[in-house]
């Protein structure tokens, strides 16, 4: 082969991975969203600024930690597989496995620490869909909205993932019964 | 040039045929090179274009549908390709559009994931995407052989690597990083060794120590003290590196690894003068556990690295070694020899460690004035000062011995200078 023909077939190469991660990014986030099951994670967000990303909330969610059960054999930073529930309509951590959970929804987590309380050992676990994308103009004004809702009892504040395969895709950020998106037009 | 071959030719010196094939050469060697100022700018412009394409799309505009925003983050990155295409393949001869296009294809890559994850909120940390962002843009380097993607690359992996080493996470060894650092040495080696661009090759002699120390940086887990010998000999690897590649023409100031590689040293040494940094330094036990760390290897990894250098450089380089020794070179063996005795005793160490420096001030200034040059002079003469400026902070002198020492300093700047643009005038 002569020298040519290798560049041709070496940019051929390069153009066909760069599309091909993008392109992998888009299919796989197309398929949770639309095979994946829906969750409704309780949530209070934060608004830092990511140089690269733009303007996003970042959400803290209120159910992130799991009742170990007196198994102390758990370590931080350990990445688990974590058995989801729906607890009153609001997705709950139910347990914590080292094999993938088979005919039941999972998320693939990292313990961030572990604490004993009383009798009872709780590990806390980072939920990593807690970048919520806005408009650079609304980003602001979605936070001013939801750091008022949060002390608002009775509308309850969550973000909407949609899990499959140990992977959730953050759909949405509620208010109540409407999407934050909405409420900034 | 067209004058001085019409006038050796009416001087007869030269005969037509030769004359002719002068013109031909220098016509040739003139299309040949590219012109600079065109390359700056359109890598300038590239780089403008690039940045400014990352922050619309950062923007995130809520009003398009997904599959637009989808649709639009590969804009970008196709017009990146077709002019990366065509300037390799319908272009290329044009140093100015392959670094261009190049330039701006590696913003466009970065900034196409970063859409996408936008648009569909995908998590993931700054770490990740620098280093799918650089392994994308790792083949643009060989394809187009482009050396604006080389330094763009070296940052993407440097900042990968304090992403996932220093702001977060602990210091260990980074595999990843390493292995995305080999990759482009190959890139780098022919750069260095066909040395024809010579403002490419001064931005990497920056660059490259710079990412290099940060990586070195990166390794302390255990006795994270031995690392300072992997210090001292990275430095003056880097300082021995730097007159390896460097032609009797060049300054010692656009050579990055010199600069850096001479300073760093510097620093480091006159952190190393000051009795606290060899109390903290005894922690370090001598044993059996010593040798079993990791620390211990990278350290002599390094070490026989500096070693392997000063080798060749003699071995190649130098005709006359009384010449060709430069002051620092020797510093990473001497260093070693002033730890292992600071681990017995501190004292001993920091006054070995501070003639150390005196006599790399002394040989420095030495140096320069045999040399004849002004800056290599004033910079023993700075590290001296430097050196008496370090000591007035941990001894009890009274301030009028101080101050006469600073005068007769001051006045021995001016006697040297004022010595050496003498002599000068002496010479013609």
């Amino acid at each position: 082969m002569d020298r040519k023909k290798i560049i041709i077939l070496a940019f051929a190469s390069m153009v066909l991975a760069q599309f091909y991660v993008p392109f992998s990014m888009i299919m796989e986030s197309e398929d949770i969203l639309s095979e994946g099951t829906p969750y409704k994670f309780r949530t209070a967000p934060i608004d830092p600024n990511d140089p690269f990303r733009g303007k996003y909330i970042t959400l803290e969610f209120k159910d992130n930690t799991c009742d170990l059960k007196n198994d102390s054999s758990w370590e931080e930073g350990e990445k688990v597989y974590c058995v989801l529930e729906n607890k009153n309509g609001f997705a709950h951590l139910n347990s914590l496995n080292r094999t993938k959970p088979i005919d039941k929804d999972y998320l693939y987590l990292r313990i961030s620490y572990v604490v004993t309380i009383g009798d009872a050992q709780i590990a806390s676990l980072v939920l990593p869909f807690n970048k919520y994308y806005m408009e650079e103009s609304k980003a602001y004004a979605a936070e001013k909205i939801y750091r008022e809702r949060q002390l608002d009892t009775i509308k309850t504040t969550y973000a909407l993932v949609y899990v499959k395969d140990g992977i959730g895709r953050l759909s949405d950020v509620m208010i109540g019964d409407s999407s934050i998106r909405d409420m900034v037009k | 040039m067209k004058i001085d071959i019409q006038e050796l030719l009416e001087a007869k010196v030269i005969s037509p045929e030769i004359a002719k094939s002068m013109q031909d050469y220098y016509h040739q060697k003139e299309s040949s090179s590219p012109n600079k100022l065109v390359l700056v700018f359109g890598i300038l412009g590239a780089l403008l274009v690039g940045l400014g394409i990352v922050l619309i799309i950062a923007h995130n505009w809520d009003d398009l549908s997904r599959g637009i925003k989808t649709f639009l983050a590969f804009i970008p990155l196709i017009l990146g390709q077709v002019a990366l295409g065509y300037s390799i393949f319908r272009k290329n001869e044009s140093k100015t559009w392959k670094e261009a296009s190049s330039c701006f294809l590696v913003f466009a890559i970065g900034a196409c994931i970063s859409l996408i994850s936008q648009v569909y909120n995908i998590e993931g940390d700054l770490g990740s995407f620098l280093l799918t962002w650089s392994l994308l843009a790792l083949p643009i380097v060989y394809i187009a052989r482009s050396n604006i993607a080389s330094l763009l690359y070296i940052i993407l992996i440097t900042y990968f690597l304090l992403e996932s080493n220093y702001w977060t996470n602990k210091r260990q060894f980074n595999f990843v990083y390493w292995l995305l650092f080999l990759a482009i040495v190959p890139h780098l080696f022919l750069l260095f060794k066909k040395r024809l661009e010579t403002n490419f090759i001064n931005f990497h002699s920056f660059l490259i120590p710079i990412s290099l120390t940060i990586g070195v940086g990166s390794l302390a887990s255990e006795f994270p003290q031995l690392l300072i010998i992997a210090f001292v000999s990275l430095f003056t690897c880097f300082y021995g590196l730097g007159y390896v590649y460097k032609t009797s023409q060049q300054g010692h100031l656009s050579n990055g690894f010199i600069l850096f590689g001479s300073m760093a040293t510097m620093v480091l040494l006159f952190m190393a003068s000051f009795q606290d940094y060899w109390t903290t330094m005894k922690d370090v036990i001598w044993g059996i556990k010593v040798f079993q760390t990791e620390t211990f290897y990278y350290a002599l990894l390094f070490f026989v690295f500096a070693l392997i250098i000063y080798f060749y450089y003699f071995k190649h380089k130098v005709e006359n070694w009384k010449d060709d020794l430069q002051p620092i070179m020797p510093v990473f063996i001497v260093f070693v020899f002033i730890f292992i005795l600071g681990q017995f005793s501190s004292q001993l160490a920091q006054i070995l460690i501070n003639i150390l420096i005196l006599t790399i001030g002394v040989l420095t200034i030495r140096q320069g004035a045999n040399m004849n040059h002004l800056g290599i002079m004033n910079y023993g003469l700075i590290i001296i000062t430097i050196l008496v400026a370090c000591r007035f902070f941990d001894t009890d002198m009274s301030f009028v011995l101080r101050g006469l020492i600073f005068v007769g300093l001051g006045l021995g700047f001016f006697a040297a200078n004022y010595w050496m643009i003498k002599k000068r005038k002496e010479n013609g």
